[in-house]
């Protein structure tokens, strides 16, 4: 299965640095575009079971992760 | 002349009656009487006995046994005969007062009427400092080496401080502090710093190994089945959850599935005292059961909640699982307890149905794990599983904890291997120490402030829509800060369940017009809250409004998941 990861990024100092920070994951099944269905959006948080779950699928090399900029316009 | 002072005592001396003309040569016996009263002498000696003038020796010559005299030779015919009784067994009468003294009495005394101690201590041992008195008017004060141990007043038994009432241990159904109007109800004491309550003849419940514990004693959330935040669920893949909160699938291989519902049918189907009960309602049947087939009906269990369990140590303690079922089969069932944080170590229990489609109560003690381990944190530290589905290659042992994370023992069934087949299950409960006692029904308010920890659907299982206010970003998205009911186990996962069936979904709406959501965004999420934008591809004006977000109707849900 095929994750995105979708991230923002911001100004961190005044060098116009940008840090990107992932915001959620949506599994490809449910992403963004797929249309008007069910969209289940993962946060990063190790303690939570679908963040877990993915991680050990793409560890098992049966998931994939692919970041797309959400940083709002 | 008279005496002077007190007069001298006589003996009681009498001459004997003439018995001579009952001499015959061969009686020896003869009765012995003075003025026709029979006399009893006692002791030979207590007579002077002459035959012929010639004075007989007491024993040798004659004996004599109550009112009798027996001559060792029996006169003759003609012999002269005369006797004197010097004294006899008589009344002695009354004695005066403060004349008898203890060292008259001996052997066992017997009181022929009441026995009036009045107020006297009643001295019971050798040495003197043990004793009953009633020396207070109604008041009965017993003394032990000393000291006043215990009291009785009218209806009271007092034991004085530093004094004990020490019970046999009794039994379940003879329990040792009961009433005389229900022996099998009372406290008896099954081991060592544990009291047991029986009522009825069966424990109720137990102090000591079995505390009552500060908060709920069910280890399980929704063990009733009365939360229900999902609807119906069709089971399709691992980890799907039950429409009942906290209840989820393991699923492996297996080709069966079924649909779960929390079922509230009443009557025959729900146990006395149980509203609902989770059902699964097999819809495809498992009907060649390959060694990797696996289904199991779980509920997780917060590990940072199980600390008191002491698992892991020396003083690791019991469990007991109790639950309601009802099984399309007879026969061996299975249960199983697993422990995540110890490589799915696992514990299988066996149970017996014994009649299939009919509910039966199931009591299962488990001992402590003194070689597991249960973190303390907000992962899962232990389940519950009823494996459905159990191949061979998830079956172990059973009754011992064991590394592994198996189901079933080599008995378990296969219980979806027909479309008709039913399992209900309710009233789960695990609860601290090795008996099971009664389900601690918790109002529905409680136990879903619970649930809300692990899983929020705004709807809950009913209404029309779920409404959020949020801030128009642009003339496509809006923004709502959502914040849960209740501080989360983990940063949830956010969800939109949508039929996708026109007219259903989320919608978003300024102060006049309404755009279907195309996608959203969940951001900046942890335990308390997280950022939730709505984008839609347009149709709405410049961005200046507080709006809102909606589900269009209940078939379109927003959820929020931390669940474990």
């Amino acid at each position: 299965m095929k994750y995105f990861a979708y991230y923002t990024t911001k100004h961190v100092n005044s060098n116009l640095e940008h840090e990107k920070k992932i915001l959620y994951y949506m599994p490809e099944t449910s992403a963004k575009g797929v249309g008007n269905g069910g969209q289940i959006c993962i946060p990063l948080d190790p303690n939570n079971m679908d963040y877990a779950r993915m991680m050990e699928e793409v560890e098992a090399g049966t998931s994939t992760i692919e970041e797309v900029d959400d940083t709002p316009e | 002349m008279p005496y002077m002072g007190k007069s001298p005592q006589h003996g009681n001396y009498s001459k004997i009656d003439d018995f001579s003309g009952d001499f015959d040569g061969s009686d020896a016996t003869h009765a012995l009487a003075s003025n026709g009263v029979a006399i009893t002498p006692v002791r030979p000696e207590a007579l002077i006995i002459s035959i012929n003038g010639v004075i007989q020796e007491p024993t040798t010559d004659y004996t004599v046994s109550g009112t009798n005299i027996t001559f060792t030779t029996a006169p003759t015919s003609g012999d002269n005969f005369f006797g004197v009784v010097m004294g006899e067994q008589l009344a002695i009468g009354t004695p005066s007062d403060a004349t008898v003294t203890s060292a008259k009495l001996s052997g066992n005394l017997v009181t022929p009427g009441t026995l009036d101690v009045n107020g006297q201590e009643l001295i019971l041992d050798a040495d003197a400092d043990t004793s009953i008195t009633a020396d207070t008017d109604d008041q009965i004060d017993i003394k032990i080496a000393g000291a006043d141990d215990f009291q009785f007043t009218a209806n009271t038994f007092t034991a004085a401080s530093g004094s004990v009432v020490a019970l046999d241990d009794g039994a379940v159904a003879t329990p040792a502090l009961t009433n005389t109007g229900d022996l099998n109800t009372g406290v008896y004491f099954p081991a060592a710093d544990t009291v047991g309550v029986t009522a009825g003849g069966t424990e109720q419940f137990r102090f000591g190994s079995n505390p009552i514990p500060g908060g709920s004693k069910n280890l399980v959330i929704n063990g009733g089945i009365t939360v229900a935040q999902r609807g119906s669920k069709a089971v399709t893949t691992n980890g799907d959850r039950a429409p009942t909160d906290m209840w989820s699938v393991m699923l492996d291989s297996s080709a069966g599935r079924f649909t779960l519902t929390q079922d509230s049918t009443t009557g025959a189907a729900v146990p006395l005292g149980h509203g609902y009960s989770l059902k699964a309602d097999c819809t495809t049947a498992e009907g060649s059961l390959a060694s990797g087939d696996v289904i199991v009906l779980r509920n997780n269990i917060e590990a940072q909640n199980l600390q008191h369990l002491r698992w892991g140590a020396a003083t690791a303690k019991d469990v007991t699982l109790s639950f309601w079922m009802s099984s399309p089969k007879s026969g061996t069932h299975c249960v199983t307890l697993n422990q995540p944080d110890s490589s799915s170590r696992h514990y299988i229990s066996e149970f017996t149905v014994a009649s299939a489609d009919t509910w039966e109560h199931f009591k299962i003690t488990i001992p402590g794990d003194t070689g597991g381990t249960i973190n303390n944190d907000t992962g899962a530290g232990l389940s519950i599983n009823f494996p459905l589905v159990c191949g061979s290659t998830y079956q172990n042992t059973k009754d011992t904890w064991a590394a592994g994370e198996d189901y079933g023992s080599g008995s378990v069934q296969n219980l979806l291997d027909n479309t008709a087949n039913n399992i209900y299950i309710t009233g789960v409960q695990l609860e601290v120490g090795s008996v099971a006692t009664d389900f601690a029904h918790e109002d529905i308010g409680t136990t879903l402030q619970k649930c809300l920890r692990y899983f929020w659907d705004p709807l809950q299982g009913g209404g029309d829509t779920a409404a959020f206010n949020g801030m128009q970003l642009s003339t496509t998205r809006v923004q709502a800060v959502i914040q849960y009911p209740v501080r989360m186990r983990a940063a949830p996962t956010f969800a939109v369940i949508d039929t996708g069936t026109t007219g259903d979904g989320i919608q978003v709406q300024d102060h006049s017009t309404a755009a279907w959501m195309t996608s959203t965004s969940w951001s900046y999420a942890n335990q308390r809250m997280g950022w939730l934008a709505v984008d839609w591809s347009g149709g709405i004006g410049a961005a200046q409004y507080t709006m809102r977000i909606y589900s269009a109707n209940a078939n379109t849900r927003m959820q929020w998941s931390a669940e474990i």
